[in-house]
């Protein structure tokens, strides 16, 4: 039986724990997320988590995530026309401030690129249920697949994926 | 006990807030659909920079 490969669309603050100089933990987990976990998967970034590692304070962090990033070889995605529109729609829909506007449009991004998830360490922002039932909704009235929201564990677990 | 600081996360926090704040001011001014175009293209350069560098040392 051939087994399904997952796209898997992983926002910056996975990449930025690869050169996580303080909680050991966290970055052997990412690191058990790409070599282990999402090792025969396909592996999406957008233009915007290039961007956002560009801004990356430390030179050798930054440099060390960069080289990581290639290194994983992931699909790059382009300009899409819906992105922008799929952000704002969900800013809207959802009541969030413009602070979320960069959140939301990696949402748009992994709707777009029809990921089976959106992998994020980020908790108190996209991996919640406020963002997910939003994400549920948009997808379900639009008829596109949902990604999935979560933090990598979550991901794993959710799609069978052995860590 | 002290609470250790998330760098990792203190420097993703950051580097999301300045991007958002150059999607914010583009929305603003009705040009996000722009400005992501823009980040694709710098985005594009960066890949590229690699990618020409790896054929400069393959042809040495």
């Amino acid at each position: 039986m051939v087994s399904r490969r997952f796209r898997l669309y992983l926002d910056t603050s996975v990449w930025n724990r690869l050169a996580d100089p303080v909680n050991f933990v966290m970055r052997r987990d990412t690191y058990h997320f790409l070599n282990r976990a999402a090792a025969r998967h396909i592996l999406v970034v957008s233009p915007l988590v290039i961007a956002e590692v560009q801004e990356t304070p430390d030179p050798d962090e930054r440099l060390t995530i960069e080289r990581l990033l290639r290194k994983q070889r992931p699909e790059r995605l382009g300009h899409h026309e819906r992105v922008d529109e799929i952000a704002r729609s969900l800013l809207e829909g959802g009541g969030l401030g413009m602070r979320r506007l960069v959140d939301l449009t990696h949402v748009g991004y992994a709707i777009t690129c029809r990921a089976d998830a959106l992998v994020t360490w980020d908790a108190r922002t996209l991996a919640r249920p406020r963002i997910r039932t939003l994400v549920q909704a948009y997808c379900r009235r639009n008829g596109v697949q949902a990604p999935l929201i979560g933090r990598p564990g979550e991901v794993a677990e959710w799609l069978g994926l052995s860590m | 006990m002290a609470r250790t600081v998330d760098v990792a996360l203190k420097n993703y926090r950051r580097a999301r807030r300045k991007v958002n704040d150059r999607l914010v001011k583009a929305e603003k001014e009705g040009r996000l659909a722009q400005e992501l175009r823009r980040i694709e293209r710098e985005a594009r350069a960066w890949w590229d920079k690699e990618d020409a560098g790896k054929v400069r040392r393959k042809a040495k």
